[in-house]
């Protein structure tokens, strides 16, 4: 996590590790998790859109297994920050991540929830520069507002890191 | 311990405790947001229940404030114009126009005639894109899954489009002091004429599916009527006055650009219109706007598409500026102050959001709760327009 | 046009500004006490509010209200100035209830406090910020004669005195 920033408590990060703790079923369980990710609906500004977008027809994200976005965090096991934190959600941010159950993953899409994005100006007062301030965040997906496909991109990466290894081919450059 | 005490005891924040008791002792104050699957933004309403039926709705602002308008003393007048596309992201060619319009005025800047058609008609298909995302939306609070996803498929192929000319899907950048960056390629030209044409045989589609829908019926009529009286108290404007019944629109109260010259309609609602009344206006707002787009299109004219005496640094004079235009939500204004310097000395952002939003606590008195997120969703909220 | 009502206010200073330069047709300078009764009648002609804002110049805040018609639209620009050191002016959100919204964000953002507000607390920013952020460093400020492009007014010496006289007291 970037060093924490001073305006907010950020978020309790330890996962513990599973009770059975067997190589193999870890393994075969994590790819079932990858598989079939629940994304929270954190859609805060115009990346929210985006985001809506690639649960759409044509950019499908269900084909991947993650079109069940639920809107309670009780439910959910990935969190897409889509959108500008501003310091005063950011305790509610806080909060949505602790609830998740573990295992828990979180996708910063777009620059606001990298770093802040085009809102950083010297002498900011409103926004968090990046949300890894306050959670840990697991995949980057740079663009203001990034494509559908990056987000999908941002996706199998994530996948990557859960089970190892990239699952879908790399689409062809032309 | 009396219900009273229970209160005061009670954990909350600031906006909850500062909620004094309500007449009754058996009503519950339930948050709603800021985080909820309603995807209008983020939003926060502190409901007071009373059972089913609000008693009190007071909406907590501020979640996504993102310092637009101190950004706006920060940076010079050309940095700013990324801004404008992420106020409302849904309409961004609007808010383009708004506060390009307020520095051209300011300056004294003219535009290019065929940037002047360029504008009404990538920004009318803005709009149009932006009633989808609200139609779909809209649908899938009230619990429909199919209509979103034609709304986004047929909206696809109008990002499609707007990206040939614009470069962008969502957060739009493209005009400039003068005129617009980038002409639009015959590609661009073709491909809208033939998406104007499919538009107008999927318009009697959605009606048949949706509009003529019992259950949508059920839940938008007769929800959510605002009176003229209500409406000009709260600074109403955009398809929640329309659906009230009066014909004010920003393209024909105060004309700018070239929308004088095309013939198109302005849909309105009967008198105490409620949430079926804004709909319908919204529905006959995107066929007005293919209207205007197909008109354009035939008579765009040749030329430049910046100004030849657009200048190549901006020099802002002294003075104050205001400029409005028509946005998807209503009447966008950008009231632009300049002290002679590189950066603008005040820019005021004039939302239609706020104002709509504004009269939610007295609309919703006596609703019930699920009527309540029927209302939010005809009012065609976007909450980073509303905080700026 | 059809401004007579704005040329019947009581007010300080009324004058004809260029629509399309400034993007308002009467601009009026009022003083605190004068407000209530211009706002009120403005809701008598028919005129909506369309915004609240305020510019912070050097002789205090401008406090800028917008008006418009839907019957007879043509933009009317009320401006209110207000020391630094004591800016209050009354509300009118009891006549114009959008009111409400817009001066609480004008509180937000500058510190204005609008006397006889049901509910003056923070709009947009988060409520422990501490300060305003829209306030300028007293250096940055610029002075108010020119700021208002006001037209037929060309001494700028003129519009010093005036700017002294529609001071609030």
């Amino acid at each position: 996590m970037a060093p924490a920033d001073p305006g907010v408590v950020p978020a309790v990060a330890e996962q513990t590790p599973p009770f059975v703790n067997i190589r193999l079923a870890n393994q075969f369980l994590d790819v079932c998790r990858a598989m079939s990710l629940w994304p929270l609906t954190f859609g805060l500004a115009c990346c929210a859109i985006e985001m809506m977008a690639v649960g759409m027809a044509r950019f499908d994200i269900s084909r991947f297994g993650a079109e069940v976005f639920r809107p309670s965090p009780r439910q959910s096991d990935l969190m897409i920050v889509a959108g500008t934190v501003s310091r005063k959600l950011a305790p509610a941010v806080v909060r949505l991540y602790e609830q998740m159950p573990a295992p828990k993953w979180v996708i910063a899409l777009g620059n606001c929830a990298i770093s802040g994005g085009p809102f950083y100006f010297e002498g900011q007062y409103g926004i968090i520069e990046g949300v890894d301030k306050i959670i840990p965040v697991d995949v980057y997906v740079p663009g203001c507002p990034p494509r559908p496909e990056g987000l999908l991109e941002g996706l199998f990466k994530l996948q990557e890191k859960i089970t190892g290894r990239r699952w879908w081919p790399r689409p062809a450059a032309k | 311990m009396r219900p009273e005490e229970a209160f005061r005891t009670l954990s909350g924040d600031f906006y909850t405790r500062s909620l004094q008791p309500g007449p009754t002792e058996d009503t519950l104050i339930l948050n709603m947001g800021p985080q909820h699957p309603s995807t209008h933004g983020v939003l926060r309403i502190v409901l007071e229940l009373d059972g089913e039926y609000i008693v009190r709705a007071e909406p907590v602002l501020g979640y996504i404030h993102r310092m637009h308008e101190k950004m706006g003393e920060v940076k010079t007048f050309a940095q700013y114009l990324p801004n404008m596309g992420r106020v409302d992201y849904l309409h961004a060619l609007a808010w383009n126009w708004a506060y390009v319009g307020a520095v051209e005025k300011l300056c004294g800047i003219e535009v290019s005639e065929r940037a002047e058609y360029i504008r009404v008609i990538t920004a009318e298909m803005n709009r149009i894109s932006s009633h989808f995302v609200w139609w779909g939306a809209y649908l899938l609070d009230l619990g429909a899954f199919t209509p979103i996803m034609y709304a986004f498929d047929d909206r696809e192929w109008l990002l499609d489009l707007l990206q040939i000319v614009t470069g962008s899907r969502l957060t739009y950048c493209y005009f400039r002091f003068g005129g617009v960056s980038d002409d639009v390629t015959p590609e661009f030209v073709e491909g809208t004429f033939r998406w104007c044409e499919r538009m107008r045989s999927r318009l009697p589609m959605y009606k048949a599916l949706v509009t003529d829908n019992i259950i949508l019926r059920k839940r938008c009529e007769e929800i959510g009527p605002i009176d003229l009286d209500m409406a000009r108290r709260y600074g109403a404007t955009g398809p929640v006055l329309r659906g009230s019944g009066v014909a004010y629109d920003v393209r024909r109260a105060e004309p700018y650009s070239v929308y004088d010259r095309f013939h198109f309609e302005i849909p309105v609602g009967k008198a105490g219109g409620d949430a079926m009344d804004r709909y319908l206006v919204r529905m006959a707002e995107m066929e007005q706007s293919l209207n205007i787009i197909e008109q354009a299109l035939r008579r765009l004219p040749p030329g430049p598409v910046m100004h030849e005496k657009a200048p190549k640094r901006l020099k802002a004079p002294k003075g104050e500026a205001y400029f409005a235009v028509e946005g998807a939500r209503g009447k966008i204004g950008v009231h632009l102050v300049s002290d002679g310097g590189k950066n603008p000395y005040r820019v005021k952002l004039r939302a239609p959001g706020f104002s709509n939003l504004s009269l939610f606590s007295e609309l919703a008195k006596g609703v019930l709760l699920a009527d309540a997120v029927s209302i939010l969703g005809s009012l065609d909220l976007v909450i980073p327009e509303i905080d700026r | 046009m059809h401004f007579d009502w704005v040329d019947r206010l009581d007010a300080e200073r009324k004058t004809d500004t260029d629509y399309g330069k400034t993007g308002s047709y009467r601009e009026v300078f009022l003083r605190t006490d004068q407000l209530e009764a211009a706002a009120q009648s403005a809701w008598d002609e028919g005129y909506f509010l369309e915004d609240v804002s305020v510019v912070d110049v050097q002789e205090g805040f401008l406090v800028v209200y917008h008006f418009d018609s839907w019957e007879r639209p043509g933009r009317v620009t009320f401006k209110v100035l207000v020391p630094h050191d004591n800016p209050r002016v009354p509300t009118i959100s009891g006549i114009h209830s959008g009111a409400a919204w817009h001066e609480r964000e004008s509180f937000d953002f500058f510190g204005v406090i609008f006397e006889g507000h049901p509910d003056l607390k923070p709009l947009l920013l988060p409520e422990d910020l501490g300060f305003h952020p829209l306030v300028k460093k007293p250096e940055d400020r610029a002075p108010l004669q020119g700021l208002a492009a006001v037209a037929g007014d060309s001494k700028e010496a003129k519009e010093a005195k005036e700017a002294e006289a529609v001071k609030a007291p």
